[in-house]
């Protein structure tokens, strides 16, 4: 519940998955660590004022990451080849999640394999050891930037579907979330195959393929030639990936939750993701321009509410929830 | 990522008030009415400085579309009542901030980084060794050394004259106002040029290693009591790593990497490096520039992976 106004409540709480959280902002993988790296920042963060945050992604064993430079600039966006650097599964069990414990907020854990039984195997260490202390696995099948795993297993809708069958099984109850590739012939068949394994959840989108060229040098600008755009360059382009996938999830009776993202900058860019089909919302390039830009966005996105109803007197233009998938198509 | 040292002062994001404008064209140098981050701020610490005046920034949107990243700078100098950051106009970024005005309102994030807390006892010279632009950082260092009474010197590379910063390009020669503020803080200057026969020909380091031979100030015989601090592109606090080690010279790198967030977060500016035990054991791993460093010690950088 939050500010009184003209006697009416905003309510931010959403239902993602059959979780209540306390409103849709949440920060993205890979774009807040895990959430302990910046401990003088974090106490300005208000947990009680985030849905949720989904910790950088980890493969079973800890990994350095892909040379520099990876990361580079572009018109309204940015261009990574991180290579998801990471601690592996044991330190985020025993010291990553520990140390975020007791939590105030909803933790999505993001996981990564070379293979289905990688992925298995860091979910079942993952439930066994650490099953209090995070409420989601979130499964990358989309990274662009590696040799062999992630994304390849978003581009085609049956592997997509084995993966997710598998850490759903691993998973023991646990919610499964599961990252797509937004550059594929076609999301939604990626997305139903995922939801009819009984995902509770889709991300979407992760980065798009892309690249950039220093054309005095005549090479690639990132070490790895090619690397994921995000920021609000993409933002239309991951519109359009949620609508799409909510239309052919309805169509199917499937009642999947969606965590929309790619370039929000804005509350109405936040809006915007609920209306075309969204539950909850996920902000990433963002925080690195600014790491407390959540606060700004949820304000943002209340004082937007508070105008609609101002205008249509309809309570339910203070709960976020009904925003959810209001778009009427042409 | 767990085993990063922790800040070693509160990060806050601020708007500040930009009191001065000097440039000479090529380089800027931006002086803010900050003085609390100021007084927070350490020499080689830096902030993360958004590249529009707070004012300009579309009220919908809770940041600047292009360019989009903030811009890392280490501060320049302590000033009455804040700080300041020079830099080169040289892309979008600074090129747009490069075009900020008396009284634009400019939002910071920091002090961010490892920077020097103190001068260690035993120093009683400080050796700060620059390659172009790298020279940005060691105004602060010079105030600090002139503050707690400890001599220092500045070797300063440049490819031409030209290049110096805050040249007044109207009279001739290479006056420059940044290197009479050395001058002022009682700071030895030594200038090598690799293309202009008005310095020392050659590399800084090359100048380093004459005055060594030569015995100058501030090498005796034997070479002690000197801390090194280097600035610049890669291949100069290579060579000068590498100058430094034989004559076991303390030696620390100030160094410059593509940042994304600032934080330690993105693990953009990651250098392959090691942590060093008390036995000599070295553990290789990332070594994040904008969280462990950018004051890096040089022997805890991997320069055979890094230039793989």
């Amino acid at each position: 519940m939050g500010m009184k106004d003209n006697g009416e409540f905003i309510d931010m709480r959403v239902d993602l998955a059959g979780m209540e959280l306390r409103n849709p902002v949440i920060l993205s993988s890979g774009t807040w660590g895990y959430g302990v790296e910046a401990p003088d920042i974090i106490e300005q963060v208000d947990s009680s004022r985030l849905g949720g945050i989904a910790l950088k992604g980890i493969f079973y064993e800890p990994r350095c990451g892909n040379p520099t430079p990876r990361l580079a600039e572009t018109s309204g966006g940015l261009l990574n080849a991180i290579g998801l650097e990471g601690v592996g599964v044991k330190a985020m069990a025993e010291e990553v999640l520990p140390c975020l414990h007791p939590r105030k907020t909803r933790i999505f854990v993001n996981i990564c394999g070379t293979s289905r039984e990688e992925y298995a195997r860091i979910t079942g260490e993952l439930v066994q050891k650490a099953w209090d202390l995070f409420d989601v696995i979130e499964v990358n099948i989309s990274c662009p930037n590696l040799d062999c795993g992630g994304m390849e297993f978003g581009t085609d809708p049956k592997s997509a579907a084995e993966v997710a069958g598998a850490v759903r099984k691993a998973a023991e109850g646990k919610p499964v979330f599961v990252k797509l590739a937004p550059l594929v012939t076609d999301i939604s068949s990626i997305a139903l195959a995922v939801a009819e394994t009984g995902a509770e959840g889709l991300s979407l989108v992760n980065t798009y393929p892309a690249m950039l060229i220093d054309l005095d040098r005549r090479k690639p600008v990132l070490a790895k030639n090619f690397g994921g755009l995000s920021g609000p360059a993409i933002k239309p382009m991951a519109l359009r990936a949620v609508c799409l996938v909510r239309k052919a999830l309805k169509t199917h009776a499937l009642s999947t939750a969606i965590i929309g993202m790619g370039g929000i900058s804005s509350g109405r860019d936040a809006l915007e993701f609920l209306v075309a089909g969204a539950d909850a919302i996920s902000l990433g390039t963002i925080n690195f321009v600014n790491p407390l830009a959540y606060e700004k966005i949820l304000s943002a996105m209340e004082e937007i509410m508070r105008d609609r109803f101002a205008q249509t007197g309809n309570p339910e233009d203070l709960r976020v929830r009904f925003w959810s998938g209001t778009l009427t198509l042409n | 990522m767990l085993n990063e040292p922790p800040p070693q002062s509160p990060a806050r994001i601020e708007t500040v008030r930009v009191t001065r404008v000097e440039t000479d064209g090529r380089f800027t140098r931006l002086s803010f009415h900050a003085p609390e981050q100021a007084k927070r701020a350490l020499a080689g610490q830096f902030f993360q400085v958004t590249c529009h005046p707070a004012d300009e920034i579309d009220s919908f949107h809770t940041i600047p579309l292009s360019p989009l990243l903030n811009r890392p700078f280490s501060i320049n100098r302590w000033i009455e009542d804040g700080f300041s950051i020079l830099f080169e106009m040289v892309g979008p970024g600074t090129r747009r901030l490069g075009a900020s005005k008396q009284g634009d309102r400019i939002t910071v994030l920091g002090p961010l980084g490892q920077g020097l807390a103190e001068i260690p006892p035993h120093v009683q010279h400080l050796v700060l060794i620059a390659g172009g632009i790298g020279v940005a950082a060691f105004t602060a260092f010079a105030q600090l050394a002139q503050q707690r009474g400890v001599a220092c010197s500045l070797y300063y590379g440049v490819n031409r004259g030209t290049d110096l910063a805050l040249r007044n390009p109207r009279r001739k020669g290479y006056q420059s106002r940044l290197l009479d503020e050395f001058d002022s803080l009682g700071c030895r200057c030594a200038l090598s040029s690799m293309l202009d026969g008005s310095f020392f020909p050659g590399t800084v380091v090359d100048l380093l290693e004459r005055d060594r031979q030569e015995n100058c100030v501030p090498f005796g015989d034997p070479v002690e009591g000197i801390l090194m601090i280097g600035c610049g592109p890669w291949a100069m606090i290579n060579a000068l790593a590498k100058w430094a080690m034989p004559y076991q010279i303390p030696c620390f790198l100030l160094i410059e990497e593509m940042m994304g967030c600032g934080l330690g977060i993105c693990r953009s500016c990651v250098v392959p490096g090691y942590d060093i035990r008390e036995d000599g054991t070295k553990t290789p791993r990332n070594i994040a520039v904008c969280r462990e460093g950018p004051l890096i010690a040089a022997e805890r950088i991997d320069w055979e992976k890094k230039w793989e």
